[in-house]
């Protein structure tokens, strides 16, 4: 069709046309490169080490700075190095003295705490009674709908004796307010009610830390308080860097361009510089409903799951071998009422295939309720007991769901009837019984699906007895029984990651607080 | 999406009349094209995976080994034989879950393609035939849902009406089935228009069937193509969904699912997520390829091209 | 040109109200919007109470016409997550999105064009391949495999960028890649075919004819006419950029994107969060729609030869 020298010509001059739009592109090409590297240098974190600066990374941006309000670990790890507490906890968890210098007890439900002298908020306000009642009474306000309800909601009311003293007085006796009182944050009343809305994104606490800047999304600087009542902390600075990517956390803490964070993959522990890992109050297990109806009623059933779990494979294959298996308790050493005399379930197949049929429980379709992003490699974990049940004879019907519905699950408000089974981690910040057996071993919580009239009678003794060791009898007896009446598939006491990098000094606490003032570089 | 430019459907529309010896001519001219050729063998293979998946698969795909968790590839030191394409966190045989997959994503594909296909061609050649009312409201209704941005409010729907296979492919239909419908109507305008002309010299004769008689041939092989191409967005689709958690829920085995299960193992166990992704690279490629043969080989004007 | 963009503006309207529209409606399947605001210890009266108090016990449809109101102002109420409105949440990262897709955009467009229009010009030469190649991979790209790959490729083994994140040029090249994959296999296909759809038109064949000594200006207009499709599809690429592609991209590298926000608002159930980010994508979409349309119609009136 086309002549060879008019076509010739013809390529020719597209090819002219080609380096035309090439360069074109290419301009173009340079100048939105520049203009992207404009926008993103004026958007660039600091990446500043130095013997002072401490960078951590963190997974999600927090929701909000306000101490009362988010009960939440990322933001607490933030929080805790700006506020305090009354009372704090020393580094084996037990409570000790903070902005409570001491306290007596008044009457059965009336403590009076002296207040330490000398201490003022960031902004200059002073820390005194006024600061404490006001303090007190705004977390356990309806209104804020503090998400540490659970905690501290056994507490009416704080009122001012005077300048330096108050009287705190819960609704019932409460052998554990000193413990609940490591959650209550310390607050300026005059700044509070000032900033108003502002609480959850600007700070005025009593620590060792400010805020000094919150860039959103990206990272949050803190900076140390040099006219700290303690002493002003080695560590001068700490970024904590917004990170979504476990993979680039990981990646970071080996390149040295992160100091610290929380929660590496048990299989990359292999390749971090270095990383602690110690016990914390946190139980995994598989709450059982034992409840009228339930297909797992018979305790044989739920003996035999117990059997049927092989703890310590899922401990060193899932976890890097790092944590306990939960003997036969929701509860550990170190933490009020545990009794030593229980051991674990064992692995035992046979047992646990017995047991189910003594029940005539073989091939029993079970509902098996779990999250899946709420915890670390919980879709995983939770396939793989699934599957060991299986192995045992039961059929499973396993519901991966994501926490919002699998929250909904466990709330008898919201679910009348529970499921057979429904993953949990019980978190026990306050180191005594009395929360786990409130809230799993009995049915007083929306949260459990158990109800044991023995254990139920031994509850509400304990909860009024003041003398420690009937107490701690008490408790020693409620977990004896329930080790053979499960309210779950005791599973394991979990640990606190931390991947660190070499130069990091962190002794993590029990309770898993993350404050910078005891670490150093 | 379709790959036509977007001008007018009705001049997309072309007269074919397939019968038994053009298929063979058909089949002649793929054999021509090496490329087609292989896009076409893999498809069948990926066919027959999904289908044998029982025989096939060397090992269950839900069976766990905790002990075997993460074994690299056969071919990588400390693989082994017996799981070819290494294990996965909990130690599932990824092969078997791959061929599981191929399954799955291949059923929901062809399931989501056949049912749009059906409803979008039955309401696109009702609006194209009927015109009048139903056929603005149609059109309207057609236009509007293609510029919503789709993924999207797929994500949205199925976060809340629950992941799993099922209200996937409610989901992805209700998204395809305006493809079909656009092409249909297109189509049928064509034919309307040049049937009723020679309906008008010819005297006698259902109207209805002569539209039948011309209608279908001429539909068939658009709409086949339209079916690959969609099919190939299906999955991709899904395979997209699956990967945020919202498609297809463990312990099922599907590729998007897989891929995200090794998400957070690029650097150490980078063979969870390279395979399943590889495979649906190769199936949406196959597709597409064949279906850029299919598109050639049924238009008459660029038949004579080939 | 007014009709056109008034017609525009109404389409645009029931876009934004349609997909507003959906995500209220998941709102009452995805479960107790009053729970989810709660603590969950909170008993049962206050739950009721509060239900009480923000209007939940309202009739769906007086519910839906005070939500669409709100939404039209852009009060979506307050993010379940963060306690504070949700709008400027969704808002936020809306530039790290347009860091990616501006840049990758350009980069699909300045490849792809060139390599289009070469190879439409010159059909069966090495462009014509690279062309094919390009586009074929391109339309059949699965993000879910693709950002993982070169995440492994360029991070992992070759250790050259970060695997994911943000802060740095660095972090953005990776992400940059995956999302012009598509448009530019896209934009290459529409291009090489726009050419070569042009180049068999009436007016070129006379001028060639004419042997029209200045050939610059026929290809110049021959190029004009071929690019007001490819601007078009351009268009609706960057649509699918940041309505879709983005979504998934974001989710590999980490970005910190409106995809991501999506993304992360539909994973941790917050409504209102996930309402803003919806109606923001939206609004996007339709600017971006707006802007096609107007640089079209700017374009158009300079063609001369048709």
């Amino acid at each position: 069709m086309v002549s060879k020298g008019e076509f010739k010509k013809k390529a020719a001059l597209s090819r002219r046309q080609f380096l035309k739009l090439s360069a074109a592109g290419g301009g173009s090409l340079a100048v939105s490169s520049g203009l992207g590297g404009i926008l993103l240098a004026r958007s660039a974190p600091v990446f500043a080490q130095g013997n002072t600066n401490l960078v951590a990374a963190v997974g999600a941006e927090p929701p909000s700075l306000d101490p009362q309000a988010i009960e939440q670990r990322i933001p607490q790890m933030i929080t805790w190095n700006i506020y305090e507490p009354l009372i704090d906890r020393d580094d084996q968890g037990r409570t000790i003295p903070w902005l409570a210098e001491s306290w007596e007890q008044i009457d059965n439900t009336t403590t009076r705490f002296k207040l330490r002298e000398g201490i003022s908020f960031h902004n200059g306000e002073a820390f005194n009674a006024d600061a404490a009642v006001f303090s007190v009474n705004r977390i356990v306000a309806p209104e804020l709908a503090s998400q540490w309800i659970g905690v501290v909601g056994t507490i009416k009311n704080a009122t001012k004796v005077d300048d330096m003293t108050i009287d705190i007085e819960t609704h019932d006796v409460d052998p554990i307010l000193l413990g609940r009182l490591t959650a209550l944050a310390m607050m300026a009343p005059g700044w509070t009610q000032e900033v108003g809305d502002e609480v959850s994104s600007t700070t005025n606490g009593t620590g060792a830390y400010k805020l000094r800047n919150w860039h959103r999304n990206v990272q949050v600087e803190l900076e140390s308080n040099e006219d700290y009542w303690g002493g002003a902390p080695s560590i001068k600075s700490a970024t904590l860097r917004i990170i979504g990517e476990d993979s680039t956390r990981f990646q970071s803490v080996k390149t040295g361009e992160i100091d610290i964070y929380l929660g590496p993959l048990p299989d990359h522990l292999p390749e971090l510089p270095k990383f602690e890992a110690p016990l914390a109050q946190e139980f995994s297990m598989v709450r059982l409903s034992n409840l009228e109806g339930s297909p797992v009623a018979d305790r044989r059933i739920r003996q035999a799951m117990n059997y049927a779990v092989d703890k310590e494979l899922i401990l060193q294959q899932l976890h890097a071998g790092l944590g306990t298996v939960s003997p036969g308790q929701l509860s550990a050493p170190g933490m009020f009422g545990y009794n030593p005399n229980l051991a674990p379930y064992p692995f035992d197949l046979d047992q646990a295939k017995s047991l189910l049929a003594e029940a005539g429980a073989e091939g029993l379709e079970i509902d098996y309720v779990a999250p899946k992003g709420r915890y670390a490699g919980d879709a995983i974990l939770n396939q793989a007991i699934a599957e060991m049940l299986e192995q045992a004879g039961l059929k499973v019907n396993l519901n991966l769901l994501d926490p919002q519905s699998w929250v909904r699950f466990g709330d008898r408000n919201q679910t009348p009837v529970p499921p057979s089974c429904w993953y949990l981690v019980h978190s026990n910040s306050l180191f005594d019984a009395d929360r786990t057996v409130s809230s799993y071993y009995t049915d007083e919580s929306p949260f459990s699906a158990y109800h044991n009239d023995e254990i139920r009678t031994l509850f509400e003794a304990g909860r009024v007895e003041l003398d420690l060791a009937e107490r701690e009898k008490i408790y020693h007896r409620v977990f004896e029984l329930g080790r053979e009446d499960p309210p779950a598939i005791f599973m394991l006491q979990l640990v606190d990651l931390w991947a660190l990098t070499e130069r990091t000094q962190f002794k993590p606490r029990p309770d898993g607080r993350f404050i910078l003032r005891t670490m150093s570089l | 999406m379709t790959t036509e430019l977007a001008s007018d459907d009705v001049t997309q529309a072309r007269f074919v009349n397939v019968r038994y010896k053009d298929l063979y001519k058909l089949l002649r001219t793929l054999f021509h094209d090496p490329f087609s050729t292989t896009a076409a063998i893999i498809l069948i293979v990926l066919v027959i995976i999904a289908i044998a998946a029982p025989v096939l698969s060397p090992f269950d795909p839900t069976a766990q080994s905790l002990l075997r968790r993460l074994t690299p590839p056969a071919w990588v030191e400390g693989g082994s034989e017996a799981n070819l394409l290494g294990t996965d966190l909990l130690g599932r045989d990824m092969l078997s879950r791959i061929i599981y997959g191929t399954r799955m994503s291949l059923m929901i594909g062809v399931v989501v393609v056949v049912v749009a296909g059906i409803i979008g061609t039955i309401i696109g050649m009702l609006a194209g035939y009927l015109g009048g009312r139903f056929d603005a409201i149609a059109m309207r209704f057609i236009d509007f849902q293609t510029a919503i941005p789709y993924f999207l409010l797929a994500m949205t729907i199925m976060a809340a009406i629950g992941p799993g296979a099922r209200n996937l492919i409610i989901v992805l239909s209700l998204g395809s089935w305006v493809i079909f419908a656009r092409l249909a109507r297109g189509t049928m305008l064509s034919i309307r228009h040049a049937v009723y002309i020679e309906a008008a010299r010819v005297t006698g004769g259902s109207e209805y069937w002569i539209l039948v008689r011309h209608a279908l041939p001429n539909l068939t092989s658009t709409i086949v193509t339209l079916a690959t191409l969609e099919l190939s967005r299906a999955i991709l689709t899904e395979a997209g969904l699956s990967f945020l958690g919202l498609g297809v829920q463990p312990p099922n085995s599907a590729w998007g699912l897989m891929v995200a299960e090794g998400h957070d193992y690029i650097s150490t166990a980078n063979w969870l997520s390279t395979f399943p992704g590889l495979m649906v690279m190769i199936t949406t490629l196959s597709i597409n390829v064949f279906a850029t043969w299919l598109r050639k080989a049924t238009d008459p004007v660029q038949r004579g091209r080939m | 040109m007014l009709r056109l963009l008034l017609k525009r503006t109404v389409h645009s309207f029931f876009l934004i109200t349609a997909v507003v529209s959906v995500v209220f409606l998941t709102t009452f399947v995805i479960g107790d919007p009053v729970r989810a605001l709660l603590p969950a210890e909170t008993p049962e009266e206050i739950v009721e109470q509060y239900r009480e108090e923000r209007g939940f016990n309202r009739p769906v449809l007086i519910q839906y016409v005070d939500y669409m109101s709100h939404a039209f102002v852009g009060d979506f109420g307050d993010s379940w997550w963060q306690r504070t409105p949700a709008l400027p949440i969704a808002l936020r990262p809306l530039p790290a999105t347009f860091q990616l897709g501006i840049f990758a955009m350009t980069l699909a467009i300045s490849l792809g064009i060139p390599i289009g229009v070469y190879a439409g010009m010159k059909p069966g030469s090495w462009a014509d391949r690279l062309a094919t190649v390009t586009s074929l991979l391109g339309v059949s790209m699965p993000l879910i495999w693709l950002c993982p790959m070169l995440a492994f490729i360029f991070a992992v083994t070759l250790g050259l960028l970060p695997t994911a994140g943000y802060g740095s040029w660095q972090h953005m090249v990776l992400p940059t890649i995956a999302l012009a994959a598509l448009p530019l296999g896209r934009i290459v296909q529409i291009t090489r075919a726009s050419i070569i759809d042009e180049l068999v038109k009436q007016y070129v064949t006379t001028a060639r004819a004419k042997g029209l000594p200045n050939r610059r200006v026929l290809v110049q207009h021959v190029l004009r006419n071929a690019l007001l499709p490819v601007i078009t599809v351009s268009g609706w690429e960057f649509v699918l950029v940041v309505s879709g592609y983005t979504i998934i991209v974001e989710a590999v590298f980490g970005w910190p994107g409106v995809g991501w926000m999506l993304f992360s608002a539909i994973r941790i159930r917050d409504v209102p969060l996930l309402a803003a980010t919806a109606f923001v994508i939206a609004v996007v979409v339709v600017v971006i729609n707006f802007a096609i349309d107007i640089l079209y119609i700017i374009v158009n009136p300079l063609i001369r030869y048709e």
